[in-house]
């Protein structure tokens, strides 16, 4: 982690240096900032239920250089304070109970107070240089290669935060060389770093816009380390995004086990419309065929939102997602509120329910961008 | 005698621009040469009202006008900072800079408001060829803020138009329409816009700042203003491109 926050400082301070006359140059800051505080319900079906204090501020800056012209330096990071109960879902060796959410990504801890952690979570450091043949990109980035808004079975490089009531994704330490062919084709070439990495996995992607359609064909082979519970394998797919009536998108991904010869199948297919302008939907489904992929979900999933918009700045929505093989359920209702330029409030109730418990969160979130 | 000749130059003129903008398509045609440029670029300024709250989206914008239009459109206010709208005919994507996401904007989506604004998708990507879609008749003569306006009405004569019927008023000096009213087939009025100022730009009249009300919206409108208006500045072709699009 050290290394990262000395590459940081290098990238600001020489960035921020050396500016062109009449030409915009330097560093370009924005961000913003949340405070959530809420009551984390947890529903016993043996004992009394709990109710408990959970919340959370964060912190997120993305500085990045403002004259992009031969190459661009970029960085997003959070620092986050959880407060309550919240903390156990970042900090799980605090509460070794079975709650805790192990799943969770590392954190920096920065320091203490007291039993209140403060987190650094580094979400983005690149450096990107622009080739007159190709964009090179190195270090941590999102890698968006499907379609699919939760489920992407071809999304292997960058996963989507479930419990994110924004759905954000999480970078991944890669080299990106981007070869296009035309305004809207091109090949996109992926390696993992470190690369002589035992579990370094590359990926190939070829995208293309026919026919009013965006297709792509992605291979992916994955180079799994020893100690995993997964084998290598290749993972191939094919995915789209187009109009027919309604918005249409999907994913077929096939993945072949190198050393058992064992092929399953993994496919989405994913709908979005809009009705006068005020009622939003998207629904997605996921069928996977095996439990040995990688990815966390059952055989049949689907995942539904609903968005009403009320005005310009007032909105209500809805989403669930359901895994009918584990009998998993993640919902999220929001009111949003643009209470002034650059100041959202949202009130939320999110909910779980799955074989490890059953959860609700009534939060209100004050978030302002700068 | 030469004060005489001018004032005949001038009634001559005008009495032929006038007898010579007689139909609908005339009108049309004359409009399109303020329109007639090879690239255009500029920084907006979008303002949308909903009752006394107002939220300003800034921009930049560049497009080029070849067989096909092309259109990047920047915003640079902090809520939106560095999302990217890449329009290639009649394709459209937006780039979401913090999942670095590219999302191909498909059908009916596009009647979506643009950015929460009273401008849809189809609004921002429609082309110019008005007279290819629809049949253009000259209703008559009025004025409108003390300027004589041409009325033209515009009826879809294909299916795939945003608007049944247009209506538009257009200054018989400028050949600029100041004001527009959209309509559905079944005749309800969805949008009228409004032009609040005009500026020679170039040698051309150029609508700088419109008013844009979606009266399906209620007490919601959208002000857009256009600053540093640049005509056929030399742009490279290539920042049209989807490699641009994650820059």
């Amino acid at each position: 982690m050290n290394k990262y926050l000395i590459i940081l400082t290098i990238t600001i301070l020489l960035s921020t240096a050396a500016p062109h006359a009449g030409q915009q140059s330097g560093m370009t800051f924005n961000g913003s900032m949340y405070t959530d505080l809420g009551l984390l319900h947890t529903v016993h079906s043996s004992s009394k239920d709990e109710a408990d204090f959970a919340g959370m501020s964060l912190f997120s800056l993305n500085p990045k250089n403002a004259n992009r012209t031969f190459g661009k330096v970029e960085c997003l990071f959070d620092v986050i304070v959880p407060y309550g109960r919240t903390i156990t879902r970042y900090v799980p060796e605090i509460d070794d109970s079975s709650d805790a959410d192990q799943s969770l990504p590392d954190y920096y801890k920065i320091f203490s107070f007291g039993k209140t952690p403060v987190l650094f979570d580094l979400r983005k450091l690149y450096l990107s240089v622009y080739l007159p043949f190709a964009d090179i990109t190195m270090g941590r980035q999102i890698v968006n290669f499907g379609k699919g808004f939760v489920f992407s079975p071809i999304d292997v490089f960058s996963s989507v935060e479930l419990y994110d009531i924004n759905f954000r994704r999480r970078g991944s330490d890669i080299v990106d060389i981007l070869v296009p062919f035309s305004a809207m084709a091109g090949i996109d070439l992926i390696c993992e770093m470190p690369f002589l990495d035992e579990s370094c996995s590359v990926a190939a992607k070829i995208y293309a816009t026919l026919f009013d359609f965006d297709f792509s064909a992605v291979g992916i082979f994955r180079n799994n380390d020893k100690e995993s519970d997964f084998e290598n394998e290749t993972v191939f797919g094919l995915t789209f995004k187009g109009d027919a009536a309604v918005g249409i998108y999907g994913e077929a991904v096939g993945h072949y086990i190198n050393e058992s010869k064992d092929l399953s199948f993994e496919g989405m297919l994913g709908a979005d419309y809009s009705i006068k302008d005020r009622w939003y939907f998207i629904c997605e489904y996921l069928y996977k065929q095996h439990d040995w992929t990688q990815s966390i979900w059952g055989e049949h999933n689907i995942f539904g939102s609903a968005r009403f918009r009320i005005n310009d700045i007032t909105n209500i929505s809805a989403s669930i997602i359901y895994d009918f093989e584990k009998e998993s359920t993640l919902g999220i209702a929001q009111f949003y509120y643009n209470i002034l330029q650059n100041v959202n409030t949202i009130i939320y109730l999110q909910g779980s329910e799955a074989a490890g418990g059953k959860y609700l969160l009534y939060s209100a979130r004050v978030e302002v961008k700068f | 005698m030469k004060m005489d000749l001018y004032l005949l130059f001038m009634v001559l003129t005008s009495s032929i621009a006038k007898n010579f903008a007689q139909t609908g398509e005339d009108i049309l045609t004359k409009m399109d040469i303020n329109r007639d440029y090879k690239t255009i670029s500029y920084v907006g300024v979008m303002s949308i009202y909903v009752k006394d709250n107002v939220r300003v989206k800034n921009l930049k914008s560049e497009a080029l006008n070849g067989a096909e239009t092309k259109a990047l459109v920047e915003f640079t206010n902090p809520e939106d900072e560095g999302t990217r709208f890449l329009m290639l005919g009649k394709n459209l994507w937006i780039y979401f800079p913090a999942e670095e996401d590219v999302v191909k904007i498909s059908g009916h989506m596009l009647k979506e408001g643009m950015m929460g604004s009273d401008v849809s998708y189809e609004d921002a990507l429609e082309s110019d060829a008005l007279s290819e879609k629809y049949t253009i008749t000259l209703s008559n003569e009025e004025k409108l803020n003390d300027r004589q306006c041409y009325v033209i009405v515009l009826e879809a004569k294909v299916k795939d138009v945003p608007y049944f019927k247009r209506k538009m008023w257009v200054d018989t000096k400028t050949f600029v329409a100041l004001k527009e009213e959209m309509y559905a087939k079944s005749g309800k009025l969805l949008k009228v816009a409004n032009v609040l100022e005009t500026r020679e730009i170039g040698g051309r009249n150029f609508p700088v700042k419109v008013e844009m009300v979606n009266t399906l919206r209620k007490d919601s409108k959208t002000v857009f203003e256009m600053k540093d208006v640049v005509f056929d500045k030399q742009m490279d072709e290539e920042k049209f491109s989807m490699r641009y699009l994650r820059r």
